[in-house]
C-alpha cells in the first residue's frame, strides 16, 4: 500500500473546534464543583445546630452546588445540538440528520443522562423547596445536599464527556461527521416527553425522604406535614402523568398492543406511585385526626427509598435476563456508590424508625381518640394498607428473579397472568374502599347509615355495568363472541371471562361514580378536596380503559402478500403499496386495505423503514392504531419476509434435496465460454413448489463491480438467486426470495382504549387541582389542624 | 382492648396477604432453566435462556415455523421451535429466552423474548 509519511492520512477530517471543548471540560468539572458545594453545604448545615451563622453560608453553597448540576446538562444539550461527535456519548446516540426534538432528547436516552437527568429534576426540587423548610432547614438541607451529593458522585464516573477513543491524534482532536444516532426504535415524540415528566416525578420524591428525616431528627412530627403536603400532591400527579405516558408509549410504537407489561423498569416507576398515594392518605388522617404521625414518618421516606432500590436493581444487571430495557453495564465505581448509597439510606432510615418515630409522634402530635367499627379513619387505615401492600407485592415479584437465585437454581420470573391474579385480591378491595368510604363519616357510624348513604351510587354503578355489557354485547368482537373466553384463576382452575369483567367493571363504576358524585357535592362547599375525588374519577376511568382494552381484545397473525388478500380478524387485509420518498425514509409506510363484512373499507399505514448499522441492513417497524371513540384496530407489523431460507443452501451437481418443502435437483453447471467481464456462469436447476415444477437456470455475472447475482424467476412464486459457486466442485449456494414480499400482520380489536387517554388526562388534572388547592399560603405560621367534616 | 382492634386486623390481614403473595410467587414464577433442566421438567412456562446459533436458523415461510439451535450456560444444545412470526430484531439478537416446553426432545417455544445489545445503548466499543 502506498503511504506517505509527509502527508496527514487525517486530512480530510474535520477538527473538533476549540470552543467544543472547553464546553465538554466545562461539564465534567462542573459536576465537580457542585460535588464540592454540595458537600460544603451538607457540612455547614450540619454544624449550624451550633454555629447558626452557618445556616447561611449552607444554603448559598447549596444553591450554587444545585444550580451547578444544570450546567453538565446544558453542556451535553449544547453539543447534541452542534452535533459534536467526537464525544463518546453524543457519537452513539446522536446523529446530524436528526430533527432537533431527537437531538435534545439524546441527552436522556442513555445511563449516563438519564442519571443527569435524576440529579438535575431532584436539584430542581431542592431549590424549589430548601427555602421553605423553615424550622427543619439544618436536616432537611443535610440530607438533600448529601442525596445530591451521591449522584453528583455517579455522575463523576457516569461521564457523558469522555471523548472517543482514537479522536485525538498528534494534539488536535478529530471530528466524526456523523454519529449513530439514537436507536431507531426509540425514535417517537415520546421520547421528547416520558423520561422528563417522569424524571421530574422522582426527583421530587427526595423532598418526602429528606422531610421525613429532618422531622425524626428535629422531633417534630406535626409540620412536616403541613410542608410537604401540595408537593406531595404534584408528585403523585406528576409521576401518575409519567406512568401513563409511558405505557402510551409502548402501545403505540412497541407492537405487542399492549400498555403495561410489567416489566421490571415499569414496576420501579409504579411502586414510588403507590407508596405516594399511601402517604398522602396518611397526612390526611394526620392532618384531620392528628392520628398516625409515626407510620407517615416512616411512609414519607419510603416512595424514594424504593425508587433508589429500584434503580439499583434495573442498573445492576442483576435483572438482565429479564427486561425488556437492557442498559449498558453500568461503571464500577458509580454502581458502587449506587449500591453504598441505598445500603446506607435504608439501614439508616429504619434505625432512626425504630429509634424515634413512636415516641417523636408521641410528643408532637396530639391524636383525637379513635373511633371503632366503620369510620373514614379505619377505611383509610384499610385502604392504606391494600395501596401500601400492593407496593410490596409488585416490588417483590420485581425482585423475584434475585429472590428466587438466591434459593439455588437460575432464578424465576413473575409474567403479567401472574401478577394480574395476585394483583386482584387487593385490586378489589381497593375498589370497594374507594367508592365506599368517601361516604363514611370521620364519626363512627352504623353499617345502616353507610348503606343509606352509598344506596343511590351503588345501584347506579350496578345499573351503568348493566348498560356497559349491553353496549358491548354484539358484533363480532362483543361480549356474545367471548362467552367461552377464561381466565386463569389463581387457585390454579380457569374462570369464565365475562363475569369476572363484569365485577371489574363495577368496581371501576362504583370508584367512578362515587368520585363524581363527592367532586359535584363538594364543588358547593369545600372546593379544597374536589379535585381528590376528580383523582379518584380519572384512576377508575384509565383503570376501566386498561381491563376493557386488554380484556376484550381480540388478536390474529396474518401473512399478506402484495395480490394475495388474507383474513385477520373479520377483516379481509390486502396489500396496496408502499408510500415515502425511498425505503431509507423515516416516514415510509406499507398500506394495506382492511375490509369489514360490510364492505366498509379503511387504509392502515403502519410504518416501514430500512436503516444501515455497520455493514448490516436493518428493518424498522411501527405499529399502526386506527382510533375511535369505542375501539382501537391496532395493526403491528413485522419485518417484511423477502427471503424463503435464512440462510442460502448449498447444492453439489446431481443433487437432489427437498429443503422446506421445495425440491431442488441441481442439473448441472453452466458457463457462457468467455473469461472477464461479462461472462455468466449459471446451474440449470429443477426446483418443485406448490405450484408446480420449473427448469431454471440462474445465473452470476462478473460486471466491473464484481460478481453480480441475476434473479431468475421460479415460476410466478419465487426468485432463484445464485450466491457463490466454488470454483472446483461447482457446488452452489442456491437462495430463494418471495417475487412478493411477505408482510407478516398481527391485529388487534382494542375495546375502550379511548378510556386510557381520557383518565390519565382526568387522573393529572385532579391531582393538580389537589395540589393548587392545598399549596401554602403565605403565611409564617403553618397552617392549623382542620378538623372538617368532610 | 377494644382501642388495639383496628390495629390488630390490619396485622393479621398483612401478614396473612403477603404469605399468600409469597406462596403464589413460590409456586406461579417461570423458572429459568437449563436444558438439562428443561428436559427434567414439565412446566410449560419454562424460560429457557440462551445463545442463538447463527447459522442454524431457519424459517420455514410455509409453515411459519422458525428453528433454531440454543447454547445454554452449560454449553449444551438443543434445538429450539417457533411457530408465528419472527420477532422484529431477531437478525440483530445475540441472546434469547425462548418460552415454552419440551416436546419430543425439542424445545417448543411459544415466545421468544429477544435480547438486543443496542436497546437502549450501541455496544460500548
Amino acid at each position: 500500500m502506498e503511504h506517505n509519511h509527509n502527508e496527514d492520512p487525517f486530512a480530510n477530517i474535520p477538527r473538533a473546534e476549540a470552543w467544543s471543548l472547553v464546553v465538554g471540560q466545562a461539564g465534567s468539572i462542573a459536576v465537580y464543583v457542585a460535588l464540592a458545594f454540595l458537600v460544603l453545604s451538607g457540612i455547614l448545615y450540619l454544624i449550624s445546630g451550633k454555629v447558626p451563622k452557618a445556616e447561611k453560608f449552607a444554603t448559598i453553597s447549596f444553591v450554587i452546588g444545585s444550580i451547578s448540576i444544570f450546567v453538565p446538562f446544558g453542556c451535553l444539550l449544547a453539543l447534541f445540538i452542534k452535533d459534536q461527535f467526537q464525544y463518546e456519548y453524543v457519537f452513539s446516540h446522536g446523529d446530524s440528520l436528526t430533527e432537533l426534538k431527537y437531538k435534545i432528547a439524546g441527552v436522556w436516552t442513555a445511563q449516563e443522562g438519564s442519571f443527569l437527568l435524576w440529579a438535575c429534576a431532584t436539584s430542581l426540587f431542592g431549590l424549589l423547596t430548601i427555602g421553605g423548610s423553615g424550622l427543619y432547614r439544618r436536616t432537611y438541607g443535610t440530607v438533600f445536599a448529601l442525596i445530591l451529593s451521591a449522584l453528583c458522585g455517579i455522575l463523576a464516573y457516569e461521564s457523558p464527556f469522555d471523548l472517543l477513543k482514537d479522536v485525538v491524534q498528534k494534539g488536535e482532536v478529530l471530528m466524526p461527521p456523523r454519529g449513530n444516532g439514537m436507536t431507531p426504535s426509540l425514535q417517537n415524540y415520546w421520547v421528547v416527553i416520558h423520561p422528563p415528566t417522569i424524571f421530574l416525578g422522582f426527583g421530587a420524591l427526595t423532598i418526602f425522604f429528606a422531610y421525613a428525616v429532618a422531622a425524626l431528627v428535629h422531633k417534630n412530627a406535626k409540620d412536616w406535614i403541613t410542608y410537604c403536603r401540595p408537593w406531595s400532591l404534584a408528585t403523585l400527579a406528576i409521576l401518575g402523568l409519567g406512568l401513563s405516558m409511558g405505557g402510551l408509549w409502548a402501545y403505540e410504537t412497541q407492537g405487542w398492543g399492549g400498555f403495561w407489561a410489567w416489566d421490571p423498569v415499569e414496576n420501579v416507576s409504579l411502586v414510588p406511585w403507590l407508596l405516594m398515594a399511601t402517604l398522602i392518605h396518611g397526612i390526611i388522617v394526620q392532618n384531620v385526626r392528628g392520628r398516625w404521625a409515626a407510620s407517615n414518618l416512616i411512609m414519607g421516606g419510603l416512595p424514594f427509598l424504593s425508587f433508589v432500590y429500584g434503580t439499583f436493581l434495573t442498573r445492576s444487571g442483576l435483572l438482565d435476563k429479564v427486561s425488556v430495557h437492557s442498559f449498558a453495564s453500568m461503571d464500577r465505581n458509580a454502581l458502587g456508590i449506587l449500591r453504598g448509597f441505598l445500603i446506607f439510606l435504608v439501614v439508616g432510615f429504619i434505625a432512626l424508625c425504630i429509634w424515634r418515630a413512636k415516641s417523636v409522634a408521641k410528643e408532637t402530635v396530639k391524636p383525637i381518640d379513635p373511633e371503632n367499627g366503620i369510620s373514614r379513619e379505619n377505611s383509610y387505615r384499610f385502604g392504606m394498607m391494600v395501596l401500601s401492600m400492593l407496593g410490596l407485592v409488585i416490588a417483590v415479584g420485581m425482585s423475584w428473579p434475585v429472590i428466587a437465585a438466591l434459593r439455588g437454581g437460575q432464578g424465576a420470573r413473575v409474567e403479567e397472568w401472574l401478577y394480574h391474579q395476585v394483583v386482584v385480591w387487593f385490586f378489589i378491595p381497593l375498589m370497594l374502599l374507594m367508592g365506599a368510604a368517601p361516604f363514611v363519616s370521620w364519626r363512627e357510624m352504623g353499617a345502616k347509615a353507610l348503606f343509606g348513604r352509598i344506596a343511590n351510587v351503588l345501584s347506579l354503578s350496578i345499573g351503568l355495568t348493566g348498560f356497559t355489557f349491553i353496549g358491548l354485547m354484539d358484533g363480532p368482537f362483543g361480549v356474545r363472541s367471548h362467552a367461552e373466553s377464561t381466565v386463569r384463576n389463581p387457585m390454579g382452575g380457569t374462570w369464565p371471562l365475562i363475569p369476572v369483567l363484569g365485577l371489574l367493571m363495577f368496581l371501576c363504576w362504583f370508584v367512578a361514580v362515587t368520585g363524581a358524585w363527592r367532586a359535584i357535592e363538594l364543588a358547593k362547599k369545600w372546593k379544597m378536596s374536589v379535585g381528590g375525588f376528580v383523582s379518584h374519577l380519572g384512576f377508575a376511568v384509565l383503570i376501566g380503559g386498561l381491563i376493557l382494552s386488554r380484556g376484550m381484545e381480540k388478536k390474529q397473525q396474518s401473512f399478506v402478500q402484495s395480490g394475495s388478500p388474507a383474513s385477520a380478524l373479520d377483516y379481509v387485509v390486502s396489500f396496496k403499496k408502499l408510500e415515502g420518498k425511498d425505503l431509507f425514509d423515516r416516514d415510509s409506510k406499507a398500506v394495506f386495505e382492511f375490509k369489514d363484512p360490510a364492505g366498509r373499507t379503511f387504509d392502515a399505514t403502519p410504518g416501514l423503514y430500512y436503516y444501515e448499522q455497520g455493514e448490516e441492513l436493518k428493518t424498522q417497524v411501527w405499529p399502526f392504531v386506527k382510533s375511535s371513540p369505542t375501539h382501537d384496530v391496532y395493526v403491528a407489523l413485522f419485518p417484511p419476509v423477502t427471503d424463503v431460507w435464512d440462510m442460502p443452501k448449498t447444492f453439489k451437481p446431481k443433487e437432489k434435496r427437498t429443503v422446506d418443502q421445495i425440491t431442488v435437483e441441481y442439473l448441472e453447471p453452466t458457463s457462457n465460454g468467455t473469461t472477464g467481464v461479462g461472462a455468466k456462469f449459471g446451474a440449470k436447476m429443477r426446483i418443485t413448489t406448490r405450484t408446480g415444477t420449473f427448469d431454471v437456470e440462474p445465473q452470476m455475472q462478473v460486471t466491473e463491480g464484481g460478481i453480480q447475482p441475476l434473479l431468475t424467476p421460479v415460476g410466478t412464486e419465487f426468485f432463484a438467486v445464485l450466491g457463490r459457486m466454488d470454483a472446483a466442485t461447482r457446488a452452489v449456494d442456491l437462495k430463494l426470495m418471495f417475487q412478493k414480499p411477505l408482510y407478516p400482520l398481527e391485529v388487534f380489536y382494542k375495546p375502550m382504549t379511548s378510556l386510557v387517554w381520557i383518565g390519565t388526562g382526568i387522573l393529572t388534572i385532579g391531582g393538580l387541582m389537589s395540589a393548587f388547592a392545598r399549596r401554602r399560603r403565605h403565611s409564617k405560621a403553618p397552617a392549623p389542624l382542620s378538623p372538617v367534616e368532610v | 382492648m377494644s382501642m388495639k382492634l383496628g390495629p390488630l386486623i390490619s396485622g393479621v390481614v398483612a401478614a396473612t396477604a403477603l404469605s399468600a403473595v409469597v406462596i403464589a410467587f413460590t409456586t406461579g414464577a417461570s423458572p429459568y432453566v437449563t436444558i438439562q433442566q428443561a428436559k427434567a421438567s414439565t412446566g410449560d412456562r419454562l424460560h429457557l435462556a440462551g445463545d442463538i446459533v447463527k447459522s442454524t436458523v431457519q424459517n420455514d415461510v410455509y409453515t411459519q415455523t422458525l428453528t433454531f439451535q440454543v447454547i445454554d450456560s452449560n454449553g449444551d444444545r438443543i434445538k429450539v421451535k417457533h411457530k408465528g412470526e419472527k420477532p422484529a430484531n431477531l437478525s440483530e439478537a445475540t441472546k434469547v429466552v425462548a418460552v415454552g416446553k419440551i416436546e419430543n426432545g425439542e424445545f417448543q417455544s411459544s415466545e421468544l423474548i429477544v435480547k438486543c445489545p443496542s436497546k437502549y445503548e450501541a455496544e460500548k466499543k
